[in-house]
């Protein structure tokens, strides 16, 4: 029994034990509080951390749209290319497996938090190289692969598959099959390609893909695209063209290995783009043009305004963009004197004496002359103190309009051009759209230059617009400066009956299953307002031309064809001399009583209109011909680029032996020529 | 000097008097703990891991028996024999040491036949009954009550520190302030312990938190550990590993959680699998269960712990006293280290928490602590029933 006076110093043990009680409940409370910080207040955040290493989303680039022809052919489209991509991941997974070791570790610095950590890691690049090797070998593919690049990524995306090889061709992904090469983390995977079907056809008008540049630009969705068109309609159409991108939501664990897919979203095909080239014209064409070393050539739908073929030499294939130009090859492009890459039906030229097409309508439509009207043409005439020569050395005596177009008379045009006055020529010209772009911008084309007075005051104060300038103009040299485009465009309206159309190379645009999104009508820019039996008479002479006249060398039996030639002086300084580059011209439609075709080719270093621009036209309209008849049509194949070359230059004496008074008679041509020769050069 | 008193009372008397209410609390967060298990690792390839349910269902059996067992026999029959008791585990200590398993690091486990077994566990229990035989034992509540305790604490605490275990280490000192405390030490020596308790805290927090100080005695990875606690962005896929993960799987779990089995941070490894069902329980509570379900979850905790205190309140006997503080204090510390370790308020130490995580040594350790506590209420003097009732 208890002795009181034995028993311990009295305390309080009740209110003891309820102190603890209070402790305890007061730490646990605490507890409480602190999960309901982190689960309630914060849950979020943790939520979206957890989703962040739990998931990880794939893009999967949607396939280009193909670019086709009226009729359906495509130009380019998308072809599977296939490459070999590494699983990192996978690969250290199963290396203690398949080769009975563990896996090389490698001490590697990593920056973590503003700390600088030594940490192991897999030696990534043995693992790789331990299973590569010998598919590579098997391959015959050469390894080269950058250790710290390939640790790098390891690191920091180990679930996105690393590419090795791209390009592959189809007999090494044949023997990859075959002999079942393929370990878990090694495979090949297939991937759309940007393909250009037949080479260096239509290059420029297509224009060509390349990866964007950093930041460039990034998709509607905020990823980066894959790839984007440059020039061309693969950059004009680039948001129709490009398939929206679809996706896959992965579900990986904490290693990183995927093991569920959460979601998935089909990529899609982008729109196509029917263009309205004839591919068989085009390849009439390009066929016809390759034969000089610098030209372009088009061919038109006169009621539509409908480019069926356009094409310009020297060439290059879009191929070669895809997937990415080296280096080499761009400089090579970009520093050949002959320019490739410059697209020559929408580049700016002296029109010589197809000009006289406008000139022949600005008279006649603000009543200048009349169709009866003669004009003295002589050999030579004498404009404000200079003696102004046509080419032939007899002259042509008293002449109407229609003759003058036949034998493209310059003396007549010169006194033509003066009477009808320049303030008219220029309305004309103007309302006929030279001076100004067609609409097709995208192309890189120039508006060309259209000269008269307001136009000499702003460019060149110092001089003052003479009736000389005005003669020269009416002969299309001197300042003025057309495109093939707007040459073609003038001679479609001459051929439709004096509509000026604007032209059209897009016809629509069509989703991937076929229906149709867009559609692009031909679309008028001006009427002529010329009478009808004006127009007719212009359109009598210009069919005397191929019959009878300058562009004889054009005609073909059992079809009447309407044209003019022109034949543009213009010089061009080479390795430190002068030469004579004539641009030769001829601009004609056929058939001449309902049009359906209308011809422009231009040549660089030509001879002259009919004698090298002719018989391009001759050849082309005979491809087209046959194609009516019969459809026989050249088959359309692979292009090789047409090489640019300086042939059709003749080089200018130094020593002039010609009469004095032929320099100043052109004095506004010399400069011209100059300022050609420059911006030919840079530009 | 008073002889431990002893009534002869009847196994219906004694079943007529038994606490209920200790028991279903402890069965309901013990069920709780095996559907938390299996989630934790029905997902689990191996079938170790797989069998963990089934395993713990029938630990929870044998430790329901040990329990009915302790709770009929008196106590005080331990309390006399206290001290042999605390002394026979001290062995088992140094055993451990030499030819102890090492799981997770330390070297804590004995290897017994079929059975393994965590000695620390039993040292636990032990020093409760030393302490409630020296309690009884000595008139001192001073100097001569207090040094052999801390003494006898000191001990085991630095074995377990060898192994080293340092969560285990850890529970010796609450324990015996908690036993300290109850008995009656002098107020002026409880300030003193609360101002240690005080300095340690603000050593750990400035010193080694801010300052960035070394533990004398901890190995390197135990002050890695400890460093990731003041800062997990430190090494997040290295020491931050855990810490990071289960908070991102508690943290996500929201207010009602992602559901039973749904837990992805568990089941795709991020939280680790060789723990996510032992020290790390809670995380899986967290995300599975919501703030609702670990909320629950620690007022279980709660109120089985103020169960044992109202025995504690309830005996007028010291030993009795002492006991159920001490069993208590036991139960509180592996409830908030544990749980406080998972949601980020002390650093990682391997414990479990007390009838969650798998464990069968110590599922029945602790339904052996709460036989005990029984025992000291079905075994209270008549009289002292005033404040009893279920």
């Amino acid at each position: 029994m208890r002795n009181p006076l034995d028993s311990p110093p009295p305390y309080l043990p009740k209110l003891r034990v309820g102190v603890v009680a209070v402790v305890i409940s007061a730490c646990l409370g605490l507890l409480i509080a602190r999960l309901w910080v982190l689960q309630v207040i914060e849950g979020q955040t943790y939520a979206n951390r957890l989703r962040n290493q739990t998931t990880i989303a794939l893009r999967l680039d949607g396939a280009r749209g193909p670019i086709l022809d009226r009729n359906g052919i495509a130009l380019a489209e998308n072809r599977a290319t296939y490459e070999i991509d590494l699983y990192l991941d996978q690969l250290v997974r199963d290396y203690p497996k398949r080769h009975r070791g563990r896996v090389p570790r490698i001490q590697v610095e990593r920056r973590m938090g503003g700390a600088t950590l030594l940490r192991k890691e897999p030696d990534i690049y043995r693992v790789v190289m331990t299973d590569l090797i010998p598919i590579a070998n098997a391959l015959h593919l050469e390894v080269k692969l950058d250790p710290k690049e390939l640790q790098r990524h390891y690191f920091t995306s180990p679930n996105v598959p690393f590419r090795f090889a791209s390009e592959l061709s189809y007999v090494t992904v044949a023997r990859f099959a075959e002999q079942n090469l393929g370990v878990p983390g090694i495979d090949v995977a297939v991937r759309p390609v940007r393909h250009y079907n037949f080479g260096a056809f239509a290059s420029h008008i297509l224009g060509y893909v390349g990866p964007p540049g950093e930041k460039e630009r990034l998709g509607p969705d905020g990823y980066d695209l894959e790839t984007m068109g440059r020039i061309g309609v693969e950059r004009l159409m680039d948001g129709q063209l490009q398939g929206k991108p679809g996706g896959r939501i992965l579900r990986v664990n904490y290693r990183g290995y995927i093991v569920a897919e959460e979601g998935y979203t089909n990529p899609n095909l982008g729109a196509s783009v029917y263009l309205t080239l004839d591919a068989r014209i085009q390849a009439i064409v390009q066929e016809a043009l390759r034969t000089v070393g610098r030209g372009a050539a088009i061919v038109m739908d006169p009621n539509t305004g409908d480019i069926l073929s356009m094409a310009s030499v020297p060439d290059f294939d879009p191929n070669g963009f895809v997937p990415k130009i080296s280096q080499e090859d761009w400089k090579k492009l970009t520093s050949d004197p002959t320019r490739p890459l410059l697209n020559r039906s929408v580049s700016a030229y002296s029109p010589g004496s197809t000009f006289k097409v406008l000139i022949s309508l600005a008279a006649l439509k603000y009543g200048a002359i009349t169709l009866q009207t003669q004009i003295f043409s002589p050999a030579a005439i004498d404009i404000g103190g200079h003696l102004f020569h046509d080419w032939t050395k007899t002259g042509r005596g008293n002449i109407t309009l229609d003759e003058a177009l036949q034998y493209s008379c310059n003396t007549f045009f010169y006194q033509l051009g003066i009477r009808t006055g320049i303030k008219h020529l220029d309305e004309m010209a103007e309302l006929c759209g030279f001076g100004q772009p067609t609409g097709l911008s995208y192309l890189g084309e120039s508006p060309g230059i259209l000269p008269g007075p307001a136009w000499m005051k702003a460019q060149h104060p110092l001089e003052r617009w003479t009736t000389a300038h005005t003669a020269n103009l009416s002969i299309g040299q001197g300042f003025l400066e057309v495109t093939p485009l707007q040459m073609v465009l003038l001679m479609g309206a001459v051929a439709n009956g004096g509509t000026l159309l604007y032209p059209r190379l897009i016809v629509g645009v069509s989703d991937s299953q076929g229906r149709q999104l867009a559609s692009i009508p031909p679309r008028p820019r001006a009427d002529l307002g010329l009478r009808p039996q004006d127009l007719n008479a212009i359109r009598k002479g210009l069919l005397a031309v191929v019959e009878s006249g300058t562009g004889h060398s054009v005609a073909i039996p059992g079809i009447a064809i309407a044209g003019k030639t022109g034949s543009a002086q213009a010089k061009r300084r080479w390795h430190g001399k002068l030469y004579n580059d004539t641009r030769a011209w001829f601009i004609g439609f056929a058939p001449y009583e309902h049009p359906k075709y209308v011809v422009c080719v231009m040549v660089e270093g030509g001879i002259g209109g009919g004698a090298t621009a002719g018989p391009i036209v001759h050849k082309i309209m005979e491809g087209i011909l046959a194609l009516e008849r019969d459809g026989s049509a050249p088959q359309l194949v692979y292009f090789n680029p047409a090489q640019g070359n300086f042939n059709g230059l003749t080089e200018i004496q130094p020593k002039v032996d010609t009469p004095a008074p032929v320099r100043p008679s052109v004095p506004v041509h010399e400069e011209e020529d100059s300022r050609d020769n420059s911006s030919a050069d840079e530009g | 000097m008073t002889m431990v008193e002893k009534e002869r009372l009847g196994f219906l008397t004694k079943l007529a008097r038994f606490d209920w209410s200790l028991l279903v609390v402890a069965m309901a967060l013990s069920v709780f703990g095996i559907v938390v298990v299996y989630s934790a690792t029905y997902s689990s390839e191996s079938q170790d891991f797989r069998n963990a349910a089934f395993s713990q269902s029938i630990w929870l059996l044998t430790g329901t028996a040990v329990f009915f067992v302790l709770s009929f026999i008196d106590y005080r029959n331990w309390v006399k024999w206290g001290w042999l008791f605390f002394l026979l585990s001290l062995p088992a200590l140094f055993l451990v040491l030499g030819i102890g398993q090492t799981v997770n690091g330390a070297k804590s486990w004995l290897r017994i036949g079929p059975i393994s077994l965590e000695p620390a566990d039993l040292t636990k229990v032990g020093f409760v009954l030393f302490g409630a035989w020296w309690l009884v034992r000595t008139k001192s509540r001073g100097i001569v009550f207090a040094a052999p305790l801390v003494a006898a604490m000191a001990l085991p605490t630095l074995l377990i520190l060898k192994q080293p275990a340092l969560g285990s280490a850890g529970v010796f000192l609450p324990l015996c302030f908690g036993i300290l405390f109850v008995g009656g030490l002098r107020m002026r020596y409880v300030f003193l312990g609360v101002l240690c308790l005080l300095g340690v805290l603000i050593y750990a927090y400035w010193g080694v938190g801010k300052l960035g100080w070394d533990i004398p005695g901890l190995k390197p990875y135990q002050m890695n550990r400890i460093r990731t606690f003041f800062d997990p962005t430190l090494d997040p896929l290295g020491a931050g590993w855990t810490i990071n993960q289960s908070l991102i799987a508690i943290g996500s779990g929201g207010m009602s959680g992602k559901g039973y089995l749904k837990g992805t941070q568990n089941m795709l490894g991020f939280l680790p699998k060789n723990i996510s069902y032992t020290d790390f329980i809670f995380s899986v509570v967290g995300e599975e269960w919501g703030f609702l379900g670990g909320a629950a979850v620690i007022a279980g905790e709660c109120l089985l712990l103020l169960l044992c205190l109202r025995i504690a309140f309830a005996a007028r006997e010291p030993a009795g006293r002492a006991v159920a503080v001490g069993i208590a204090t036991i139960l509180f510390t592996h409830v908030f280290v544990n749980v406080g370790m998972t949601i980020k308020v002390v650093p990682i130490t391997g414990i479990p928490l007390p009838f969650i995580s798998y464990g069968g040594t110590f599922l029945i350790s602790c339904l052996a602590g709460l036989g005990l506590v029984e025992s000291v209420w079905i075994h209270r003097k008549p009289e002292e029933t005033t404040l009893g009732g279920a």
